[in-house]
């Protein structure tokens, strides 16, 4: 082993703009006169850039980025199948201005421990264009959820989005009314880490 | 004029020259001697990291390319006439003016572009991503994703997305979820070894454009394997 340790600690702070000119410069010198250097720092890049992508596809879709902790210790669940939830979900005809042409009638959907998908009864409140979906999450710890929603008797996709969680640990889903006619739908919520995913019945009625 | 080898005839030496045992100063030597082929080991051991290191700091690879060209002629013209007095430091003299050579032609446009037109200028440093790199950036992160679940331990993944999502420091994450360093450094390389392999197994040809050219030619070798 050689001074190339030293290096490897500091390929993330190349990559990120981190470095001293002069540690740059040393840096960038140990690059050119090192085989497999370059693998070292390519590597590095696709994995920083792919999951600045993620966060960025958060981003785009409206929520706060935050920089999480790990919990010390609490890396076990993120929604245990078992712990599946009856769910408490409050309509709010609250409109949230986000522009001035999309408004949103904001949709609460909470878990409590069940054993079947919830149910969550929707109606249109209001003349927003625009559901908003609030889903509170516990035990959160993976960067961004995969969210479906199905038709049910079609088992369509009417939504599919990657969706990264608020600085609230909540996930804010977002979707035009129209696409949720009155019918039956199934929300999964599938953490793009974990494999278990969470579910819900969508019943939408006029 | 000195003739500086191609572009390709560098990408095919790349096999040859990592098994070789590049030695700057014995270099310097053979091209003051008159070795043209130690010249175009010269060449062929600097230019793929050089034009990398090039690309991050100059958005334009037209001028990269123009300016690695320029180096090599300016490098190999002051061995020959003896003026790298200090061997041990040609790694650095080459970086330097590689840099200097990309800025001097990036003077040089500017020169031939009208100040007012800021997008232009704009351009040389900032590019947007089109719709379809938007696309192969959303495959990257597909990938990072894919290393991510490839790891079976729960507390190893969380390792990763705090590294890489959150962005902590390790100490920080050791520290956290009271793990070695060494435990740490472990799930860092087993996720760079998949990930390599990911990468060098795809098959999706729009990702190709979204991985760097030194990739793709490790992906073309590997084909040719």
């Amino acid at each position: 082993m050689n001074n190339s340790i030293n290096y490897h600690s500091q390929i993330r702070d190349y990559l990120l703009n981190r470095l001293t000119p002069q540690q740059e410069e040393s840096f960038e010198i140990w690059l050119l006169e090192t085989h497999g250097a370059q693998e070292e720092v390519e590597l590095e890049r696709v994995m920083l850039e792919g999951a600045k992508e993620l966060t960025d596809i958060a981003c785009f879709q409206g929520k706060k980025v935050v920089k999480e902790s790990p919990k010390k210790h609490s890396y076990s669940i993120f929604l245990p199948s078992v712990a599946a939830a009856a769910v408490i979900a409050f309509s709010i005809t609250l409109l949230w201005p986000i522009s001035q042409n999309i408004s949103y009638q904001e949709v609460y959907i909470e878990q409590l421990r069940s054993h079947e998908p919830p149910k969550v009864a929707i109606t249109s409140k209001d003349d927003s264009s625009n559901y908003q979906f609030i889903v509170a999450l516990d035990d959160m710890e993976p960067p961004a959820f995969d969210v479906t929603i199905t038709d049910n008797s079609t088992k369509q996709v009417v939504f599919n989005e990657i969706v990264k969680p608020n600085a609230h640990d909540e996930l804010v889903i977002n979707i035009k009314k129209s696409t949720l006619k009155s019918n039956e739908y199934r929300l999964d919520i599938k953490p793009l880490i974990y494999q278990q995913s969470v579910s819900f019945i969508l019943q939408v009625s006029p | 004029m000195l003739k500086v080898v191609g572009e390709d005839s560098a990408v095919n030496n790349t096999a040859k020259n990592k098994k070789s045992n590049f030695d700057p100063c014995e270099i310097v030597t053979r091209i003051n001697n008159g070795d043209q082929s130690a010249e175009i080991e010269l060449i062929n051991f600097y230019s793929d990291r050089l034009l990398y290191i090039l690309t991050r700091k100059f958005s334009d690879l037209d001028i990269c390319k123009d300016a690695l060209q320029d180096t090599f002629i300016i490098v190999l013209n002051k061995i020959k006439n003896g003026l790298i007095n200090d061997s041990t430091k040609l790694t650095a003299f080459i970086r330097s003016t590689a840099i200097n050579s990309a800025l001097m032609i990036i003077r040089k446009n500017k020169k031939y572009i009208d100040a007012s037109d800021s997008n232009i200028i704009n351009n040389l440093t900032t590019p947007e991503l089109s719709s379809s790199e938007q696309i192969e950036q959303r495959q990257l992160a597909t990938m990072v994703i894919d290393v991510i679940n490839s790891l079976k331990n729960e507390r190893d993944r969380t390792i990763l997305t705090s590294f890489y999502i959150s962005q902590l420091d390790k100490l920080q994450i050791c520290q956290q979820l009271d793990i070695t360093p060494n435990h740490f450094d472990k799930v860092i390389y087993r996720s760079k070894q998949r990930l390599k392999q990911l990468i060098l197994t795809t098959n999706n040809p729009s990702f190709m454009t979204s991985i760097s050219q030194w990739f793709r030619q490790q992906i073309e070798g590997t084909r040719h394997e």
